[in-house]
Formats: structure tokens, sequence, C-alpha cells
């Protein structure tokens, strides 16, 4: 099938997978016609030009990440490609509703598993799959969270590196006014701005009771994370401190923070630290990123933390199996979201059929991020098949398997030209006292053509997300 | 205000300072350079290393000047143009929330400039452009620190700072001028020291100032007294310590401490030795010394102010 002329898009070609650009007979669908009009009128040299352009502004903002292991520290800026994506507003009511939904299921699992256990006593869940979760925290038996909001924000992860991936949000959005400012006008997009403020709302949220006016601050690994410039820019926008754990020390299983007018009491705290680093007197000995004692007056009710503990049982990708069970066992609800099919490969029968046809499907590691520890079988080697045979073999509950997806695809500038490549939707979701779905979300792209990895440490990029009202 | 926050912006503001005078030091060296024989160049360069308080025995024979400005300017010794940025950019990158975005854009853009100067030689054809640009690009990030910038802690920090990096840089190139013509302090200028004295001004900015408090005519009496007791001209070692004293005011008032007292009087003290003093009576006792005394008490201040507010015991602080 072909897609209507224009210089640009001699070489695109539509494939199985389903086209965000255009629809099945080749013609642009209708709230694409307007970008793929502006994009007719154009020409590689000056789409290069406003290419360089937003380059250059995410080099002077300093949206760089250092790449490891090279002593010049070289900062790169973060791939990404210059023409949006767009979503309708139905489409996206839609996304809305699903996530709302899964949201509301998955915190009233967490707080379940680790109280009652009601879910695991009526068999919907097995108990086995449950405390056999690295992330699964048996400090937090019985521990009472504020609110019982256990995830108060998601997509911007927690538990895995997240690439500085909001910030880039917001900024692609800021270098797309310049490049498409025309463009822009002609669509009602939703804006993205408000995050900020929705996010801080969410965090004062979570306050002990007894603390009205609540001191929030962003708890970080520091400078050398990855997604450091993330921390600082969502700092700033929300007018907290950024600490880092020498920042802060405890007393009397009260937290304060070390500031020029003497110790400062804290109250929320928005780490982007993981479990095992939060506290060395808790968990994991050796960390030097984290707050001694820090767990303590968390248990003592004197401090709250977003996310609480533990909630990492909610990313195992072998519990996601069981979403739409879990929705059904607490809301009474059908999920709106469909659930990707999904082996557990501690199951005989699965497991058989997974190994038998590991040419056609996806494995995955559990705990794994970040698209490591993954196998994509119909572009894998036979040796990589033996070796992933072989690793489920010994540790059947660390892996999944699913059905190789086609990710959508989407028009992406590369190479003086514009070609489709695969992309994904990675929504943020703030869980305060009201559940906020930022417009947008990230849309990442596989920028190697025909790949299927999505994630910024292995080829993948960023695309700007317009949602439509 | 976090205790590391200030030791951030506290170290961003030095760096900078720092990097203001070498540059300056720098492009005024350069363009002298040219009419020097090769051993006064290097006697020139000595100065300059002194004045930096960079020179290190193998340095103290024979200098190559222009390797030597290359080297101040991109190499890896901690006194470069481009360590000095660096160091600044990443006590800044540890406060990007704290900082305009302005600010951070134009450290980043001024760190890029040297990263590439560092790669491609062609500026040495000309090399006092890149010095004049380094030292505009200070001037416009401390303008916009001045424009976007609220007068709290941090700024406070951030004046402190510069002025005790100004203090020191001021007093210790007077203090090298100073040990090679000293002589001429009591005696008219020479055609030759001439030069050296005009060059004085230029290094501390301050040609045009002198001009106008004091006439065309260089006296070397006047330059020293122009640039250590001159109450309004702002890169003084007086108006250096007034502007001290009142930062570490405004810190304590705005931390709402009551304890920093010993940190104020060492600033007043400094203050003080500046204010009351004239250069006749400087000249009678031992003018480097005075000179010494200043850097002295500047770092006395320095670690007065950390123990004051930023690496004081943790035990004192919890009733």
């Amino acid at each position: 099938m072909q897609v209507p002329q224009a210089p640009l898009f001699d070489e695109y070609a539509l494939g199985r997978a389903y086209d965000e650009m255009f629809g099945a007979l080749g013609q642009p669908r209708p709230h694409y016609a307007a970008l793929f009009e502006q994009l007719g009128t154009l020409h590689a040299p000056e789409l290069q030009r406003r290419q360089q352009v937003a380059d250059r502004a995410f080099l002077h903002q300093g949206i760089t990440f250092t790449v490891y292991g090279d002593s010049r520290g070289t900062e790169r800026i973060f791939p990404y490609d210059l023409l949006p994506r767009i979503i309708t507003g139905d489409e996206w009511r839609q996304l809305e509703r699903g996530l709302t939904q899964r949201i509301t299921a998955l915190n009233l699992f967490l707080r379940d598993i680790y109280h009652e256990g009601r879910i695991l006593r009526a068999g919907v869940v097995p108990r086995e799959l449950i405390f056999s979760c690295p992330h699964y925290r048996r400090e937090m038996r019985g521990l009472r969270v504020q609110g019982d909001r256990y995830v108060s924000v998601s997509g911007t992860d927690l538990v895995r590196l997240a690439d500085g991936q909001f910030a880039v949000l917001l900024a692609n959005r800021a270098v797309m006014k310049r490049t498409f400012s025309r463009l822009l006008a002609r669509y009602s997009v939703r804006p993205i701005d408000h995050y900020a403020q929705a996010l801080l709302r969410t965090l004062r949220d979570l306050s002990p009771q007894s603390r009205p006016n609540p001191t929030v601050v962003l708890l970080t690994p520091g400078v050398f994370n990855s997604a450091y410039f993330e921390h600082a820019f969502l700092a700033r926008q929300m007018g907290i401190e950024l600490v880092e754990g020498r920042d802060l020390f405890v007393h009397d299983n009260v937290v304060y923070m070390r500031t020029t007018s003497g110790a400062q009491r804290v109250d929320v705290i928005y780490r982007r630290v993981d479990d095992d680093f939060v506290d060395p007197l808790t968990f994991r000995k050796d960390s030097q990123l984290g707050v001694t004692g820090l767990f303590n007056a968390y248990r003592a009710g004197n401090v709250s933390l977003g996310n609480a503990i533990g909630t990492g049982v909610a990313d195992d990708k072998a519990v996601y199996a069981y979403v739409p069970a879990i929705i059904k066992f607490y809301l009474d609800e059908d999920p709106i979201l469909r659930n990707v099919e999904t082996y557990l490969l501690d199951d005989a029968v699965q497991r058989d059929h997974v190994l038998q046809n590991l040419h056609q499907l996806v494995v995955k590691a559990v705990g794994e991020s970040g698209g490591y520890g993954m196998l994509i079988g119909p572009h894998s080697t036979a040796e990589q098949r033996e070796q992933f045979r072989a690793a489920i073999l010994a540790n059947p509950r660390n892996y999944i398997a699913q059905p190789t997806l086609d990710l959508s695809c989407a028009p992406c500038f590369i190479d003086e030209r514009i070609e489709p490549r695969h992309i994904d939707l990675r929504p943020y979701i703030l869980a305060g006292q009201q559940t906020v779905i930022v417009p947008g979300g990230l849309t990442r792209v596989a920028l190697r053509r025909g790949s299927l990895v999505v994630n910024s440490s292995q080829g993948g990029g960023s695309k700007d997300t317009w949602v439509l009202e | 205000m976090l205790s590391r926050v200030a030791d951030h912006l506290y170290w961003l503001s030095r760096y900078l300072e720092r990097a203001e005078h070498t540059a300056r030091l720098l492009e005024i060296s350069v363009s002298l350079a040219a009419d020097r024989t090769p051993e006064s160049a290097s006697r020139q360069g000595v100065r300059l290393l002194s004045a930096l308080q960079a020179l290190d025995a193998q340095r103290a024979g024979l200098v190559d000047f222009h390797l030597l400005a290359v080297d101040l300017t991109v190499g890896e010794r901690e006194e470069s143009l481009l360590k000095c940025v660096s160091h600044a950019r990443e006590n800044a990158r540890q406060v990007r929330e704290q900082i305009s975005v302005d600010m951070w854009e134009q450290l980043n853009r001024l760190y890029l400039r040297l990263l590439a100067a560092r790669e491609d030689p062609s500026w040495q054809e000309q090399p006092e452009d890149l010095f004049r640009d380094v030292r505009h690009s200070v001037y416009l990030f401390k303008g916009m620190t001045s424009s976007t910038m609220a007068r709290g802690e941090g700024w406070q920090y951030m004046e402190l700072a510069r002025f005790l990096e100004r203090s020191i840089n001021t007093s210790m190139l007077v203090d090298v001028h100073l040990r090679e013509f000293h002589d001429s302090l009591r005696t008219s200028v020479e055609a030759t020291e001439y030069v050296e004295w005009l060059s004085l001004l230029r290094c501390c900015a301050s040609f045009d100032a002198y001009v106008r408090a004091h006439s065309a005519s260089i006296r070397p009496l006047h330059v020293v007294d122009f640039l250590v007791l001159d109450a309004l001209f702002p890169r003084s070692l007086r108006f250096a310590a007034d502007r001290i004293e009142e930062s570490l005011k405004r810190l304590s008032r705005l931390s709402g401490r009551t304890q920093p007292a010993r940190v104020e009087r060492l600033a007043g003290l400094l203050r003080a030795s500046l204010q009351f003093v004239q250069i006749e009576e400087l000249l009678h006792g031992d003018l480097l010394q005075t000179l010494e005394h200043v850097r002295r008490q500047c770092r006395l201040i320095h670690h007065a102010t950390y123990q004051s507010y930023i690496s004081y015991q943790l035990e004192s602080e919890i009733a």
C-alpha cells in the first residue's frame, strides 16, 4: 500500500503494524491530516535546520546524560524525534479511565498483600508468586501507609531507571512549541505544564495528619544518576528542596535536613532512590545514598514516602498477568485496558508451550527493566534462544513470555527523510486524593529500523505526544 | 536553605570570579607579551603564575609564555580557565533547581566554548578574543544572576564568595607586582615601568575608574592607594571588605542564627583595618604584610562561615 506523494515520504512503507498516521488504504488519518499537510510543504534541508535548532536547545539547556565509561565526561542529548505523536481526545479519555481503574485496584492490592492477604486466601493470586517476588518487603507487613496510597506516582518509575524521561517530556514540548509553532496552533493540544503543581498536591496529600503544613522534599541519588536532570527540574518546578541522603538525618525517629538555619523537620519525601538503598540500617548495608534510620521514622508514622516501600511487587511482570483478576477482585469491574497475554513459566504446561515456541515469543526477566534481560524471539539467534532456554529452566519464576506485539508505527524524521518506526506510550499517573493523568505521557521510539526496543539505553528515543481536546 | 546548597552556590561563585580574574590577566599579559623580549616575557609569565598562586618549583625557570597561556586556558592544571569553569558548572549542576534557567544556560555555553577551544587550537591565533569572550560571559552570568535571583541566602553566599575570592586575587596580584617594582613607589615612574603600572590597573579592570579619580597621571602610590583603600571602586580591597561584612550580617539575619558572632567579628576586623588606615601609614609599615593579613583574614572568614552555617556539629543543633 502506498502513501500519498510527498517529497519527504518517498521511502515510507506501510507494514503489518498499525500506522499512527496512515489508514490501511494509505490515506492520512483525520487527526494527522494537518501534520501531513505541513510536512508536505517542507523539504529535508528545512526540517534538518529545525532539527539542529532543537538539538542546540537541548544541549544548551543541558538536557543531557553522561556517557558512562567516558573519562572525558562526554554529555549527549537524549535521542528524540522531531515529529509529534497525536492522540485524539476520545482515545485519551478511554485510556484515562483504564489507567485510573488500574491504579486504584493496584493500591488496594498492595494494601491487601501487606495486611490481611484476602486475595491470597481466595486463591486469586498464588501466595508463592508474591512471597517469591524480590520486591516484596516483609518489613512492610502491617504497617499503615498514609491514605493507603502505596503508589502515588507511577510512570516516572521509582524501581527502574527513569532516564530523565519526564523532564524530556516537558522539554520536548518546549522545543516543539518553537519548531512547529504554527502547526501547534492549528491543533488544540492539551497542555502539560501543570504537572508539577499536581505532583506537589499529590505529595502533600501524603503528609502525616498531625502536620498540616508539611515540608516536602525530593530525595535524589545525586548528580551522577542518569535521571538527575529530571529530579532537579521537578524540584525547581515544585519549589521544594532537592536533597541527597547526606542532607538528611534521623533523630528520635524524626527526619531532619541540615540547613543553614539549623536542623529542619521533613514530613514527606518524594524519593527517587530504590527501596534497597533508602536506609542502610534496614535494607542494603552498603548504601551510600540513603538515610540511616529512615525506615524506623517511617514505621513510627513521622514521615511519609512517595512511593511507599515495597510497591515493586505491582511492577513484577509475573504479577502483571494477574492484573485483570486483581481489578475484578477488588472493584468487581471488567478491565478497561486489555492486558497482553502473559505466560507464567513456573507453570509446567505454560512453560512447555513457551519453550517450544521461543522463536515466536518475547521473553522478559520479571525484575529487569530498560530492555535488558529480554529475548525477542523472531529477531533472535539459535544461540540466544539456547541461553534463554537454560536460564528459564534454571529459574522459571524469573521469566515471563508474551506474544511478539506489533507495536504501532509512527512517522519519524531519520536521515533526511521520513520513515516509520515502532513506538509505545508511557503515561504518567498521580494518585492522590484524586487521580491525575498527564495528558501526553512519553512516547518512546525504537529509532533503529525494525527494532521493537524503545528503551533509551538501547537505541530508543522519545517523541512529544499531543493529546487533542 | 540546605547547607549543601549554600556550599555549592558559594563555590560556583568563587570559581567564576577566579575564571574572570584569570581571563583578564591572560588577556592583558598576552597583549603585552608581543612587545617583550623572550626573557622579559618569561619574567612576566612567572609573575602571572605567582599572582595566580600557581608557581611550582619546576616552573620557576625560564617560561615559554605562549605555552603557558595555552596551559592556563585549556590545560589540565587546576588554575586553567577550563578547570575553573568546569568546577563552577559542576557546582551549578548540583543546584540546578536553585538557579535560573538563564544562568545555567549561560554557564553551560561558556563551558562548551572552552571545551571546543581545547579541541580546536585555532583560537590561539587571536587569543585575546577568547579571553575577552570568557570575561564577557562571566559578566553576563553575573548580570543575569543580579536580575533574576532573589536577594535571599543564596544570593548572599554568592556575594560573600565573590568578594572573598576577589580580595585574595587582588591582594596577591598587588603583592607580586610590588615585589618586582617596589622601588618606583617612592620615585617617579620610568618609561618602561609605566607600562607595568598601567597593566596592573588594567588587570584589576580599574584603569578608567582610576583616571577619573586621579587623572591620567599614573603614580604608583596612587595606584596602590586606589586598589587597596578606595571606598567606592568595586575591585578595591576596602570595598570588598565592606561587602563581605555586609553579606555576613545579612546571612545571620536571614538564617535566624544568633551564634555566628565569631565570623562577624573577623569580618569587622578586616573592614576596620582597611577603613581607618591611610596609604602613607601602610608605606611606613610593611605593605606586603598588610596584603598578607588581608588574605589570612579572608581564609579565616571562609572557615568560620563554614563552621557556623554549613559544616556545623549536628549534636549542638538538637536540644
